[in-house]
């Protein structure tokens, strides 16, 4: 799988305070990688390390295999759209002129496509209204058609959805959906919305203290979150044998606990347990979220 | 840089900040050609358009520190700067475009300013006593001039990334040029005898004046440090210019480029270096 974006042992320290530390991270082609991380976590450093805003302490990063202390990497930029924290916009403008502008940056000759971008992100009626007059959301779009007139291969969102009403998240959702579906655009987003990231990303970084912790596909991560049950045991080999036989699907995550996967009646499940001379120290069913693995992910402290 | 050029033209044809430059550089000449008109109806007095030509020289100082921070600085609060770098232009670019246009959004406004002046002054006034050769040095200084105090307008308000504070630093620094230049301005005019009144006979309190060294007459070496100061200064040599007391004329050309060169060149390497957010 070819890849993105691709992090080696990237550092950037802030005097002593190291904002990102070590970090390594992987894009891959067409996905949608949701990058995820508390206040702090390094998640905005990376972006804009990897848009050219900042330098690297030391390590290196590659854009589709160029090297970022290569010089080519400005070429290379020119297949990246970004919106980083906020949209990058003159506000005295109308949405039509930021585009003119826009594409007079990139140089291209022809305006006739800022039409189809504006309906794209649905600001095709905004006529002679200055940007500052737009809601949030408004913003965020047409950030978004900006970053798109470059036609990028890979869209860079920082914080997409912050501030927006729940129509506004449906929007940028949907556009995001349709950009990397019919568009084949790959995109790395970064956001706190856990239940949103949920419902877009193909990928996951868990990113802590300048780290990522975890990468991780939606699939993957979709098995990880299913609903389980779990054991606490003193002899694991007799719950093992048991499940084998019973052809559940299972995981010694410790040497004392046993996850079981799938739907359970947990009273019934118990009783079966007992039956078969099983006796459990601890069970119980626990609940499977994004959110819910995240916060065991940092909590724990256990990244495997 | 083309591409950037281009785009940059574009936002200032729409800007704000350009339109009220436009409307203030036609509307000082205007005022100006209107006092000078009263001078000359109510005193008879005879005004030479080749001096007016060259009053707002010793304004337009402040007035692009003002455009300059307000233009360039929405670089920086509308974050439109980061696009730029993002989608692959690089920082000396960018610096460089910045640069030049705000250049020739300050020398359009003096010669708009000087189109006025002179469309409308010469035949209200019929004096020009300058001769076309020294006018068009005058006018080629002055250029130069614009162009150094433009260098360090940028210069600052590519370096710091607050809007507010690239104004407040402009002015300033617009401002803390022109009262250095008018201080060293005054103590190279400060007279080197003084009258002193000696009393000579002091029941009468008859008294005599007599001219005495003044001792707060700069030393020779202080002298020629004060007018090199002055000399590098731009507000410092358009003071002279307009005032029409330029001792070393033919070295603001050279100073106005080396300034200018120095304050690119920082520019330059600061703007490379700096960690944009």
């Amino acid at each position: 799988m070819e890849l993105v974006i691709e992090t080696n042992n990237l550092l950037k320290k802030y005097k002593d305070f190291k904002a990102i530390n070590n970090l390594n991270m992987h894009l891959e082609k067409g996905a949608i990688y949701g990058l995820i991380g508390k206040n702090g976590a390094g998640k905005t450093t990376l972006i804009r390390l990897i848009c050219g805003l900042q330098k690297p302490t030391s390590g290196t990063y590659t854009l589709y295999g160029v090297k970022n202390t290569d010089k080519k990497i400005i070429d290379v930029r020119k297949r990246i759209g970004a919106i980083i924290e906020t949209p990058s916009i003159y506000q005295n403008m109308t949405a039509r002129d930021n585009l003119i502008e826009q594409f007079k940056l990139i140089g291209l000759p022809s305006f006739d496509s800022i039409n189809d971008l504006l309906e794209l992100v649905g600001l095709a009626h905004t006529g002679k209204k200055k940007v500052k007059n737009f809601s949030l959301g408004m913003k965020q779009r047409l950030g978004i058609a900006i970053a798109l007139a470059t036609s990028p291969d890979l869209l860079i969102l920082d914080e997409p959805i912050n501030g927006l009403d729940p129509e506004g998240i449906v929007e940028i959702r949907e556009l995001i959906l349709n950009l990397n579906r019919k568009k084949r655009i790959t995109i790395l987003i970064s956001s706190h919305y856990l239940d949103e990231l949920s419902k877009i990303a193909t990928h996951y970084g868990f990113v802590d203290n300048g780290q990522v912790i975890k990468e991780i596909s939606s699939d993957e991560l979709n098995k990880k979150m299913e609903q389980k049950i779990e054991i606490k045991v003193n002899d694991i080999k007799e719950f093992v044998k048991y499940f084998e036989k019973k052809h559940y699907t299972y995981e010694v995550i410790e040497p004392n606990t046993i996850n079981v996967y799938g739907k359970f009646n947990l009273a019934k499940f118990i009783s079966e347990l007992a039956k078969n001379n099983l006796v459990a120290e601890d069970i119980h069913e626990k609940e499977a979220t994004l959110e819910n693995y995240y916060l065991n992910l940092i909590g724990g402290k256990n990244y495997d | 840089m083309t591409r950037l050029l281009n785009a940059g033209f574009m936002r200032m044809r729409k800007s704000k900040v350009f339109k009220v430059l436009t409307i203030f550089s036609i509307g000082l000449a205007l005022l100006i050609v209107l006092v000078q008109y009263n001078e000359m109806v109510k005193y008879d007095k005879v005004i030479d358009v080749s001096n007016l030509a060259f009053l707002y020289a010793t304004l337009i100082s402040i007035v692009s520190s003002i455009f300059i921070s307000l233009f360039l600085g929405v670089e920086y609060s509308d974050g439109t700067i980061r696009n730029k770098i993002s989608i692959g232009h690089s920082r000396i670019n960018i610096y460089l475009s910045n640069l030049i246009l705000t250049i020739l959004a300050t020398l359009y406004s003096y010669i708009l300013y000087l189109f006025v002046i002179i469309v409308i002054g010469l035949p209200l006034f019929s004096v020009f006593t300058m001769s076309i050769q020294a006018f068009i040095l005058k006018l080629a200084i002055i250029i130069l001039i614009i162009i150094c105090e433009c260098c360090i307008y940028t210069f600052i308000a590519m370096i710091i990334s607050n809007k507010t504070m690239i104004a407040v630093a402009n002015i300033m620094t617009s401002f803390g040029l022109m009262m250095f230049a008018l201080y060293c301005y005054s103590l190279l005019n400060t007279p080197q005898y003084i009258d002193v009144a000696k009393i000579t006979n002091q029941e009468t309190y008859d008294y005599e004046i007599v001219k005495e060294l003044n001792p707060k007459y700069p030393t020779e070496e202080k002298r020629k440090i004060y007018q090199t100061l002055l000399d590098i200064n731009p507000s410092g040599q358009t003071f002279q210019l307009v005032g029409g007391e330029s001792k070393n004329i033919k070295l603001y050309p050279l100073y106005a480029t080396g300034v200018s060169i120095i304050f690119i060149c920082t520019g330059l390497i600061l703007f490379r270096k700096k960690e944009l957010k």
